[in-house]
């Protein structure tokens, strides 16, 4: 039941053993439909903060509590893939988990690769992708896991400003299909296309409407 | 994930290299091929060093009873399956050559099975068996027939007996084959490996027990207890399988740790940690199971060709270090793979 997802944080604070806190006392929930943005300086816990919504790592104190999300995916801010597959097998791959064929899986990988600007990479291998292709596909092949929870780091830092913007708005889209979008972001289009605003920057983290 | 799928995405990886099938199979299979021929170097030197004890003498064993021993008992020993080669033999009248009259051979009788026991192969009915170096002395080769101030003789075969250590009654001396209807003086026995029941073996070839019969070993300068089944059980390379099984788990974990992103990033894909592990398994087959075959193609070659023992016993002994280091290291990989987690995706990216 889509209307039962939700994450919650609870007076959630991080800090690292002998440093500062990164943040302390977030309150807030995420529904599906939204887009938050996660803003900050370079080493203000965007990233952690992240973590801590997948469940990767416990924060110090507080809690984070994920009803109903059962697939997180996290785009990181350095692209990974494997470098002699194709970009088509790295979107295909979820989807021959979810045990489509392979002739289902690749035309569906394709499909998503065409929404992202991709389409005429998708037999090229992933080391021949540039920076910005690169980006692109880990968020489609994220897409393809069909997430509940989207966590992404820096989406737009290696786009131009009009693949930037068009992914964006890519994003804003994939919230209307019901996924929870969490963005670290210092970029003002993604930051404008949020439905509201975490920010890490200031001495005790605020969380407002954008 | 359907296990073709599975196999399709494993044979993706090893066609586009993602695998490393190359680093895997050169490196797996030079580090077993030297565990493999230390192995092998190491038997074919036991080997070596066992026929040379049993050519040398040292594995031949005689009872001394004068006029006392049963040459048909003492040439049946060699039936049993420990026994190689036995015979009896007897001191005969020297000869002289006519072609060098001057210079008496010593001369021995000896029952039809004493052939084997100077490793002549067959030789020619009726003729005498004559030390090689007497032989080249007079230039006789097998078949020769040459006059003798008892007659002539025909030359039925030729024995080598060099100066090692060994009883030097038959160096350049003439062996005359005599049907065994009286009492010989020696009853020989080559056997391997060497039994204390041969020694109650020989006494049972002499006729007059009372007084019991000298028996020694005719070359002593090797040793007279060499033990070739101690040396080879407590060989140094015995545990050659255990070093493949280090190899093989060594090789394979770390080529899965240099993929531990790969995995981690599959996990987060939503890769079932059983199809992961199963594709591993397979991806490390299409490596290891190569070079495992081509050791055992190599093993069996080398054997077969310098001869080392039987081909089916020794690959049975040293085909082990292959198989052992090629199970090892689908293991080994799937031990790698299966230390990644998916939470440790969020820590690798961080320390990328």
């Amino acid at each position: 039941m889509t209307d039962q997802v939700c994450v919650t944080a609870e007076n959630l604070g991080h800090r690292f053993p002998g440093t500062d806190w990164l943040f302390s006392d977030l309150n807030f929930s995420l529904n599906p439909g939204e887009v938050i943005c996660v803003t900050g300086p370079s080493g203000s816990g965007k990233s952690t903060l992240l973590s801590l919504l997948a469940g990767w790592e416990k924060p110090t104190s507080g809690a984070v509590h994920r009803t109903g999300v059962e697939r997180v995916q996290w785009v990181f801010q350095n692209p990974y893939g494997v470098p002699h597959r194709s970009v088509a097998d790295h979107v295909g791959f979820p989807l021959l988990q979810q045990g489509l064929s392979r002739l289902d899986a690749d035309t569906k990988a394709r499909d998503l690769l065409a929404r992202f600007g991709l389409g005429a990479t998708a037999d090229r291998e992933f080391s021949a992708l540039s920076g910005g292709e690169a980006q692109r596909l880990m968020l489609a092949r994220a897409l393809a896991v069909s997430p509940d929870l989207l966590l992404v780091d820096e989406p737009t830092a290696q786009l131009d400003r009009v693949m930037a913007a068009s992914v964006a708005k890519t994003l804003t889209h994939l919230a209307q299909e019901d996924v929870i979008v969490v963005i670290a972001s210092h970029d003002t289009d993604v930051v404008s296309q949020a439905s509201y605003l975490i920010d890490l920057g200031v001495t005790h983290a605020e969380v407002g409407s954008e | 994930m359907r296990f073709s799928t599975i196999i399709d995405e494993a044979q993706r990886n090893v066609v586009s290299g993602t695998t490393r099938m190359g680093v895997g199979f050169l490196v797996v299979s030079a580090l077993l091929a030297v565990l493999a021929l230390a192995d092998l170097l190491t038997i074919a030197g036991i080997q070596n060093t066992t026929e040379r004890y049993v050519a040398s003498g040292s594995a031949t064993r005689g009872l001394v009873a004068a006029h006392s021993v049963d040459a048909t008992a003492c040439d049946a020993l060699a039936s049993i399956d420990t026994i190689q080669s036995s015979g009896a033999m007897v001191s005969s009248t020297a000869l002289r050559f006519s072609a060098a009259p001057a210079v008496s051979v010593q001369t021995f009788a000896a029952s039809p099975g004493f052939s084997a026991v100077l490793d002549i192969t067959d030789p020619v009915p009726g003729g005498v068996w004559m030390e090689a170096n007497l032989a080249a002395t007079l230039h006789a080769r097998v078949g020769d027939i040459m006059p003798t101030q008892l007659g002539v003789i025909q030359v039925g075969g030729i024995f080598a007996w060099p100066q090692d250590g060994r009883d030097q009654r038959l160096s350049f001396a003439i062996v005359i084959p005599r049907l065994p209807s009286e009492a010989f003086d020696e009853c020989w026995i080559t056997a391997w490996p060497i039994n204390d029941a041969n020694d109650i073996l020989l006494r049972s070839t002499q006729l007059a027990m009372s007084s019991p019969g000298e028996i020694g070993q005719i070359n002593t300068r090797l040793g007279t207890n060499y033990d070739a089944y101690a040396e080879f059980s407590m060989r140094l390379t015995r545990f050659t399988p255990l070093g493949a099984l280090v190899v093989g788990l060594s090789v394979g974990y770390a080529l899965s740790r240099l993929r531990r992103l790969e995995y981690a990033s599959a996990l987060h894909a939503g890769q079932t940690r059983s199809a992961q592990l199963l594709t591993c398994a397979f991806e490390a087959l299409t490596w290891s199971a190569p070079s495992a075959l081509l050791l055992i193609v190599i093993i069996w070659a080398v054997t077969a060709a310098f001869s080392i023992g039987e081909t089916n016993a020794v690959l049975g002994i040293v085909g082990r270090v292959p198989l052992i280091g090629a199970a090892a290291s689908i293991l080994g990989a799937m031990i790698g793979c299966a230390q990644v987690r998916e939470r440790n995706f969020f820590r690798m990216f961080k320390n990328r």
